[in-house]
């Protein structure tokens, strides 16, 4: 569960004012929103990397508002998936692990597993430089759920997908939430990733956050669609 | 109404190879000066002959009481031989008649002088006969200082036996004065000396090349260029190998002093907002647009206040010299080390912060590896900067030999003596070494990139 309670928040130039949002245990929350609405911030707030001025985030039943980001355990994959560039496959999806002071069995037990789920196996020993977007993002999805997050915050990962990767994520992203029992907050503008993945949607705009019920969805999708023929659908 | 774009539909555009001929012909011109720069050292080093000019008395360091063999030896520096058809002897230039074969001469004090020469020995005879000079391998005679009798003296030079010169000298006007013969510079490898009555050699000045070349040089002239240059010349004097050393070690410990100060402030620099950011910012660039001189007369002046045994350590001591070369050289680390963590995404220690990291170890375990190759770049910079470093060395560390003599204080002290040669070939030395660094740098950062 991710509870927003009247929270505010500023970075830089930019401010979001009492926002409040609840994603129930285990659904699949799609955030969307205009360019510059503050989604991306938001998100950032729930991972801890983003200053709150003011509210509570509460994941689960802790309040979270003044933990530091290590101490939130939530899975966090930003735009482009910002992978460490440094170190091999392997490595990244470890590193939670190893900051956790896991056994080298369990480690490897449990990045085999995640490989085998995400269908990364045969990239596991390879850099991260040359990997392709799809790879590059279920390695940073894999690196993000190796510590057994219950919440997973995902920056639109597929944006810079082509079409049929993307459709291949939609079900790797279902899958991964089944498996590893997530509650998932996906921030993007697409409005086929809402169709394809979302339990609840949340728009957010200048007026504020809109919540958008699991069963009025598709036609808030239909409605949107028709509204701005621009965005891509 | 009819556009007036419409009469002239294709748009007129300038030759594209124009225009990057343009930009290399105006790049291309500093490229050229730089390898020209190099080029020029080079050539310079490796045509200018090396020789050294010799002004050869028999008083100096031999004395007022030479003996010939005493003379003999001091000519054997040299591969010149002495020799005549009458006895050869040694006079005191005074008194031409206290002469003596090879026993030791009673200084009776005398000197001579004329035509601005000083002697108190010379070497000749004192009947009619010939006083003959032998070089090994052929030099460049400059004048004969002759201790002349009543009579011209016949001098004769040779080069391969086949005469090359001749000069008579006027009449004599006894004994008692010197006469420079001049030679007009003329390449030979004997000098024969004709008396007609007696008369004696005060000095010789000739240029040689400085070593005794071996018979093997001259049939592979470019081995002995390898083994024997201005350079190899250099290497072998002592005080160019101490400042070759303390040039490698105090550039090492500056480049090294200098990232472990840069590392952390570039990283706090790049990446948190706090009060005064922009006075630090603008405090780094002082030394970058600081007169190096300045500094070093700023360091000399801060230690006047610093303890006494602090500052008879540090100034005019070696540490002065790392001091020195800190100053300025961190400044460029810090600027280098700024960029290279401006261009890390943060991202990557944002999430390295949410998988469970804490600021210290994101940093150890993410940004340091990705900033290896610009902590490369700023060491180099660092050392290069360094090695380069003289205004401030020379005002706050000196440039006492085997102290605190760097290369490029021995470029300057070179210099000053005016052996432009030896300068060359110190400057070349500079120029390897920081080649070498560069292309290590390089192969390693390049190494390290690409995973």
């Amino acid at each position: 569960m991710i509870q927003l309670r009247n929270l505010s928040l500023s970075a830089g130039s930019f401010a979001l004012h009492d926002v409040s949002l609840h994603v129930p245990d285990r659904h699949y929350a799609i955030l969307m929103g205009e360019t510059g609405t503050g989604k991306t911030t938001l998100l950032e707030a729930i991972a801890g990397l983003s200053p709150v001025t003011a509210g509570l985030i509460v994941l689960g039943d802790r309040d979270i508002t003044k933990l530091r980001p290590a101490e939130r355990n939530i899975g966090y994959v930003p735009q482009d998936g910002a992978l460490f560039n440094r170190m091999n496959v392997r490595d990244n999806i470890a590193f939670a692990l190893v900051s956790r002071g896991a056994t080298k069995q369990f480690i490897d037990q449990r990045v085999n597993e995640l490989a085998d789920t995400l269908g990364i196996t045969n990239l596991l020993d390879r850099g991260v430089r040359n990997l392709s977007g799809g790879e590059k993002q279920r390695v940073a999805l894999g690196r993000a759920l190796a510590s057994k997050p219950s919440i997973l915050l995902l920056d639109e990962p597929l944006s810079a997908l082509d079409e049929k990767t993307r459709n291949q994520m939609y079900q790797l992203l279902r899958q991964v939430q089944e498996d590893n029992l997530v509650t998932v907050l996906h921030v993007t503008h697409h409005l086929a990733d809402a169709r394809a993945l979302a339990d609840t949607l949340f728009h957010l705009s200048a007026e504020g956050i809109e919540q958008i019920a699991g069963e009025k969805i598709p036609a808030w999708i239909e409605k949107e669609a028709g509204a701005s023929p621009a965005s891509d659908i | 109404m009819k556009s007036v774009y419409s009469t002239n539909p294709t748009p007129r555009i300038r030759s594209d190879g124009m225009f990057i001929a343009t930009l290399a012909l105006l790049g291309g011109t500093y490229v050229l000066l730089i390898v020209a720069l190099l080029t020029g050292d080079l050539v310079y080093l490796f045509t200018t002959p090396s020789t050294e000019d010799v002004t050869l008395t028999f008083d100096q360091d031999l004395g007022d009481t030479a003996s010939l063999s005493e003379i003999r030896s001091k000519l054997s520096d040299y591969e010149l031989t002495v020799d005549s058809n009458r006895e050869l002897l040694v006079f005191d230039s005074a008194y031409p008649e206290k002469k003596q074969s090879d026993t030791t001469l009673t200084d009776v004090g005398g000197r001579v002088t004329g035509d601005g020469i000083t002697t108190t020995n010379s070497i000749g005879t004192d009947q009619a006969g010939e006083v003959v000079f032998s070089w090994r391998q052929p030099v460049t005679v400059g004048s004969i200082d002759l201790l002349a009798g009543e009579s011209p003296v016949v001098v004769e030079y040779s080069l391969d036996t086949a005469r090359v010169h001749k000069h008579v000298t006027a009449h004599g006007d006894g004994s008692g004065t010197t006469h420079r013969v001049p030679a007009d510079g003329v390449r030979a490898d004997t000098v024969k000396i004709a008396f007609s009555d007696g008369g004696g050699v005060a000095g010789l000045r000739f240029s040689w090349p400085g070593r005794i070349i071996s018979p093997w040089e001259l049939k592979f002239p470019w081995l002995s260029a390898i083994i024997h240059n201005p350079i190899t010349t250099a290497l072998s004097k002592p005080e160019i190998r101490y400042s070759i050393a303390l040039s490698l070690i105090s550039c090492t410990a500056t480049a090294i002093i200098s990232l472990w100060i840069a590392i952390p402030l570039g990283y706090l620099l790049s990446r948190f907002d706090f009060i005064g950011k922009g006075l630090i910012d603008s405090v780094l660039d002082i030394p970058i647009i600081l007169p190096p001189l300045v500094v070093g007369l700023s360091l000399l002046i801060l230690f006047q206040f610093a303890p006494v045994p602090v500052r008879d350590a540090v100034v005019y001591q070696i540490p002065a010299v790392i001091l020195a070369q800190v100053a300025v050289a961190c400044a460029f680390a810090v600027r280098t080390m700024k960029a290279a963590f401006d261009q890390i995404d943060p991202r990557c220690e944002q999430v390295a912060l949410t998988l469970g990291c804490g600021r210290a170890s994101a940093f150890s375990r993410v940004v340091l590896p990705e900033a290896v190759p610009g902590i490369l770049t700023a060491g180099t910079l660092a050392w290069a900067r360094a090695l380069g470093e003289f205004g401030p060395l020379l005002i706050f560390a000196g440039a006492t030999r085997f102290k605190t003599e760097v290369l490029s204080t021995s470029v300057f002290l070179e210099l000053s003596v005016g052996d432009l040669g030896a300068a060359v070939a110190i400057s070349m030395i500079m120029v390897i070494a920081a080649v070498a660094i560069l292309i290590l740098t390089r192969i390693w950062g390049t190494k390290t990139i690409s995973l």
